[in-house]
């Protein structure tokens, strides 16, 4: 009997044939079992597969991919047309061989961690183990997060925009989905913003943004209090609450792990990449490179019993001229596609 | 050797002075030998609070700068064998004192008093650095409303950055039934925010302004203030007390309740 699904070696990578008439349930079901335990085998490097059989649309290729992702521990491009551009093959190889020089210098340390782990580990070396261990789990917390966008990417989330949203999929659930923060941004934009919504791929960058991010963040933990400011030429990782009135200041990208009620200004000097994660969100201002976002006045929003609209797992990142917030799990994949 | 405590809010109005004034009479009930500082030169009211106003002859600045003796600026508290009070210059202002001389200053008394009362002024300026220059341990009082829990968190920065190692927190004048209809935040929002210990409750009660125009503290009376303000002060020696249950209602009350 012919199998639903076949991974075969290629010149560049590899070919994935997928059955014509498997619904996508079984696609994924099929991919799952395909590419599970096979995380020590590819972690770390970066596959092309192309797609033959199926024809897959393009959010069912981004599930694909974040599934072969989560399983194999390595970067996947998948491409479901016949001619690629043969340059990205080639940054590809080399990109292979560098990578694999630093997975042998890092194997001995520890077998089991994931890469980016290793390499956020690398990074904070001064830091106390402690805030390493917090570090690491951080980021395997993050890699649970992706495996839950896989299951819920279909469950799409309305994005904030300078023009009020108009949410078409669901009445009953507009109250939840209402813009809380709005970005006043039309003094900001310039010419060139304008002619290109479309982040440009810097051939530099690790990975994933996220990946590059969590290699240079600076650790802190604590509880950031009204009126004071914390600064780095890094990312931030704040563990903790950043109570109203605190600022975070970073080039990179900042994380909360906690509720970010003050304010956070990433990618300052203009890296328009960089993003705020918050596990809970409730900004006053949020400025990524020199856009700006700030949050309605929202009165008696700190009782308990009416803070029902807190955003939670959130990251607010650049989307065309304006801030968005979007959950995790959708904004993970957004980013990726950078 | 004693403890000196400062009592801050950061905003004014919340009822520093107030709370300075019940947790040293509390603290002298409970037998401890005590001493209040009127920290704010130029605006003293700490004296008016206990009634001791008309018995005031030096002051804090007198002793900073040497016109006396401390014995001779220290004001006893009638009915208690070791409770005084160091009122502050009305008619000078914040300069008058440096954070140094604070240190010496309680320093020196800290070997005479078990606890030390310092009542900060409100602000974070010249006053506020003195009353924390010498200071161990922080009492930080605010009400539940955002204005003044935007302070106190500000002023918890501020003390945690002066090696204050102890900070808790007093929630006053919270009303039950506010707090049951959700119009006001429960001390526990405040203490999810603030992330620091909680010293106690405080209710909202009448009687807190009739004590003051009499100039006598309402601690031990028998009210719910009072009560509140007791097991502070139980608390602070170091005494394990349960919060104690505001919404508790009369025997009518939980007659009603039950049908």
């Amino acid at each position: 009997m012919e199998k639903n699904v076949v991974l075969s070696k290629t010149a560049e990578g590899f070919s994935l044939y997928i059955k014509e008439d498997l619904t996508f349930e079984q696609v994924k079901e099929e991919i799952r079992n395909l590419f599970d335990g096979y995380s020590s085998f590819f972690r770390g490097q970066t596959l092309l597969i192309q797609l033959k059989g199926r024809v897959l649309d393009e959010h069912e290729l981004l599930v694909c991919n974040n599934i072969c992702e989560y399983y194999t521990q390595a970067r996947i491009i998948i491409d479901d047309r016949e001619s690629q551009n043969t340059e990205v093959k080639k940054a590809i190889v080399e990109e292979n061989k560098a990578t694999k020089s630093k997975l042998e210098d890092n194997d001995n340390v520890n077998s089991e961690a994931s890469l980016e782990t290793l390499e956020a580990i690398d990074s904070v070396e001064s830091v106390e183990v402690i805030e390493t261990v917090e570090a690491s789990k951080a980021e395997n917390y993050e890699s649970d997060k992706l495996q839950q966008s896989v299951e819920t990417v279909s469950e799409e989330i309305p994005v904030l925009r300078d023009e009020p949203y108009v949410n078409e999929q669901a009445e009953d659930n507009v109250e939840l989905n209402e813009p809380e923060i709005k970005g006043y941004l039309s003094d900001f934009i310039t010419e060139e913003n304008n002619d290109d919504n479309v982040p440009a791929i810097d051939d530099n960058t690790e990975n994933s943004v996220f990946d590059f991010c969590m290699k240079n963040a600076e650790i802190f933990k604590g509880c950031l209090r009204s009126g004071q400011q914390l600064s780095s030429d890094k990312s931030i990782l704040y563990i903790g609450n950043v109570n109203p009135g605190a600022i975070l200041y970073a080039k990179g990208s900042i994380y909360v792990l906690g509720s970010l009620k003050g304010s956070a200004f990433a990618g300052q000097g203009g890296n328009t990449n960089a993003f705020v994660y918050a596990s809970e969100m409730e900004p006053s201002q949020i400025q990524i490179s020199d856009i700006v976002a700030m949050s309605e006045a929202n009165t008696m929003k700190w009782l308990k019993s009416r803070r029902n609209k807190v955003y939670k797992d959130t990251i607010a990142y650049i989307s065309g001229d304006n801030i968005v917030l979007d959950s995790l799990s959708q904004s993970l994949n957004e980013i990726k596609t950078i | 050797m004693g403890e000196v405590i400062v009592v801050t809010s950061g905003k004014g109005g919340v009822g520093k002075t107030t709370t300075t004034a019940n947790i040293g009479t509390g603290l002298a009930m409970l037998g401890k030998s005590v001493l209040m500082i009127d920290m704010d030169i130029g605006l003293r009211n700490l004296d008016v609070v206990l009634g001791l106003e008309n018995r005031i002859v030096y002051n804090l600045v007198d002793v900073i700068e040497e016109n006396c003796r401390i014995g001779q600026a220290l004001i006893k508290v009638k009915g208690y064998d070791h409770f005084y009070l160091l009122a502050s210059s009305q008619s000078r202002d914040k300069t008058a004192v440096n954070p140094d001389q604070m240190k010496r200053l309680t320093e020196l008394l800290k070997t005479q008093f078990d606890y030390i009362i310092l009542d900060c002024p409100a602000g974070i300026e010249q006053g506020f650095k003195n009353a924390i220059a010498g200071a161990d341990r922080a009492v930080v009082v605010t009400t539940p409303e955002v204005s003044a829990i935007r302070d106190a968190d500000r002023i918890i920065g501020l003390l945690n950055a002066n090696n204050i190692k102890k900070t808790e927190l007093i929630v006053n004048r919270i009303k039950i039934d506010m707090v049951k209809k959700g119009d006001m935040m429960s001390a526990d929002d405040v203490v999810e925010i603030l992330a620091v210990d909680l010293l106690g409750i405080v209710p909202d009660d009448e009687n807190i302004v009739i004590s003051t125009n009499k100039g006598e503290p309402l601690v031990g009376n028998g009210t719910k203030a009072g009560k509140a303000y007791e097991n502070i002060c139980k608390r602070i020696t170091g005494e394990d007390v349960p919060l104690m249950n505001l919404s508790k209602k009369g025997l009518l009350g939980n007659l009603f309740k039950k049908n």
